[in-house]
């Protein structure tokens, strides 16, 4: 069981590199709404690389996930901006990433420094990111949407559905998990973090599979 | 012992509540406005397609009537012409003294037939599209309907109107034509009136129509189907007004449309 909960940390790394990869390959084909998809998964998978480098070389690359989650959700914000176009207030996304930059950077500055765990700034973005999910969810489940984005449907189902079931774990790991950590053995922590390692493989899975699935460019 | 950590469990489970609440609670929010929305994109979607079927249909009663125009130009002016000439060439044969009996009752025959020709050509292009209608305008073109119904005496029918001799504009009143040539139709053909009354009235932006007859009504549903009633209501709706059958004995109708 030990092994297992190692094992899946460790190998987390590979559905990013591949899904990276994957979006890479396919990226001139896209349409807008998924390359800016894939601008996330390169994100991800350049920052799961540099971080793999900077912990070979022992050196603390908690400052990475300061600016992982502060791009990150820049990047998913845009996303969900363009697939809700017309079913959401314009200005509301645009609104809250601004709140957010503003609320991650005060937070990295002066509350959990560059070289410590973000906790709180993961736990808001994870609380955001399912707000956006549900409310993707109900508006997929609409007959009028799914008419007219015919062609993205099954692909935003796949894609959705990967980062609600991520963040919601995240939301657990990362909530639960700090206010856990007390009482529980450092094993049953590594257990908490291999469960967050497994929805993030699926997650990046899931990605893979929407992207698959996505309509393609006719003049590529 | 027990009572810290189960303060210590209030503190990690509320909390924890209050961000699903916080979840639920903009979520609700948002499929709120995503509701709305969808309302206001479903409405502005039907005006769109009740105001292109409307288009629709002015362009297609356009087409109609100038299609019937032409025909009746070139019935009046081409055969018309050919079967007036006809005529004229034959009452001169008819003068000839060298004919014989035989052969002159034959022309006369034959001039009989071409004048008949020559009516129902004139009827059937009046009917298509009256002269009188572009060159004198609506009211002229009423009152000698009028004056052909009343001579006809199986109808008293009354026209009263305010417009004098200002013209609208040839959409309008082709339309308000039609339709009350449907009416006073109906009115001959169903209704065993003995009087009908045409009114028309103008405002500073609308013209009102009001058309009544003495007789029995309409008797069902099914029956008004039949009387031409959905045309006329087409016709007003596509210019841009509006068509109603109004209650009370004998027939009544009313038209408003914008000017």
């Amino acid at each position: 069981m030990e092994y297992l909960a190692v094992n899946f940390i460790e190998y987390a790394s590979i559905p990013v590199i591949l899904a990276a990869i994957y979006a890479g390959f396919l990226y001139h084909r896209l349409v807008t709404e998924m390359r800016i998809l894939s601008y996330f998964i390169f994100l991800s998978a350049a920052i799961e690389l540099v971080s793999k480098v900077m912990w070979y070389l022992k050196e603390n690359n908690l400052r990475l996930l300061h600016l992982y989650v502060l791009l990150g959700f820049v990047l998913l914000a845009w996303f969900y901006k363009t697939i809700l176009k017309g079913f959401i207030a314009p200005k509301l996304i645009g609104g809250v990433t601004i709140g957010f930059v503003l609320f991650t950077l005060i937070n990295s500055l002066f509350f959990q420094s560059l070289d410590t765990f973000n906790s709180v700034a993961l736990t808001v973005q994870a609380v955001l990111m399912i707000i956006l999910c549900v409310f993707t969810f109900l508006v997929l489940m609409n007959d009028i949407v799914r008419e007219e984005r015919q062609g993205l449907f099954s692909s935003l189902n796949w894609i959705n559905s990967g980062l609600f079931l991520y963040y919601l774990s995240s939301l657990m790991v990362f909530y639960i998990g700090n206010q856990f950590i007390q009482f529980y053995t450092s094993l049953t922590n590594q257990y908490l973090w291999s469960m967050h390692s497994f929805f993030s493989m699926l997650m990046y899975v899931c990605l893979m599979v929407g992207l698959w699935k996505s309509p393609r460019r006719l003049n590529s | 012992m027990e009572e810290p950590q189960e303060i210590e469990l209030l503190g990690i489970v509320l909390p924890f509540l209050g961000i699903v609440f916080l979840i639920a609670l903009a979520v609700l929010y948002l499929n709120q406005y995503f509701q709305k929305q969808l309302t206001q994109q479903k409405v502005t979607e039907q005006e769109l397609k009740i105001a292109q079927q409307k288009k629709l249909l002015q362009t297609s009663i356009n087409v109609q009537e100038s299609e019937r125009k032409r025909i009746a130009s070139d019935l009046h002016d081409e055969l018309g012409a050919t079967l007036s000439i006809s005529r004229m060439h034959l009452m001169k044969l008819e003068q000839n003294p060298d004919m014989s009996a035989e052969l002159k009752s034959s022309i006369q025959n034959i001039r009989s037939v071409t004048e008949s020709a020559l009516t129902s050509m004139r009827r059937i292009s009046h009917e298509l599209m009256p002269a009188q209608l572009a060159s004198f305008g609506l009211v002229k073109t009423l009152q000698s309907v009028v004056n052909q119904v009343n001579e006809a005496g199986e109808l008293s029918l009354t026209l009263e109107e305010s417009l004098g001799e200002s013209r609208m504009s040839w959409e309008l009143e082709v339309g308000l034509y039609r339709m009350l040539m449907e009416l006073v139709h109906n009115t001959i053909k169903h209704s065993e009136a003995n009087e009908a009354h045409i009114s028309l009235k103008k405002t500073f932006n609308q013209l009102e129509m009001n058309y009544t007859d003495d007789g029995v009504g309409i008797i069902s549903k099914d029956a008004a189907d039949g009387l031409g009633l959905k045309s006329i209501e087409a016709r007003a709706n596509a210019i841009g007004g509006f068509f109603q059958v109004l209650d009370g004995v004998g027939f009544h109708a009313r038209v408003i449309l914008p000017t």
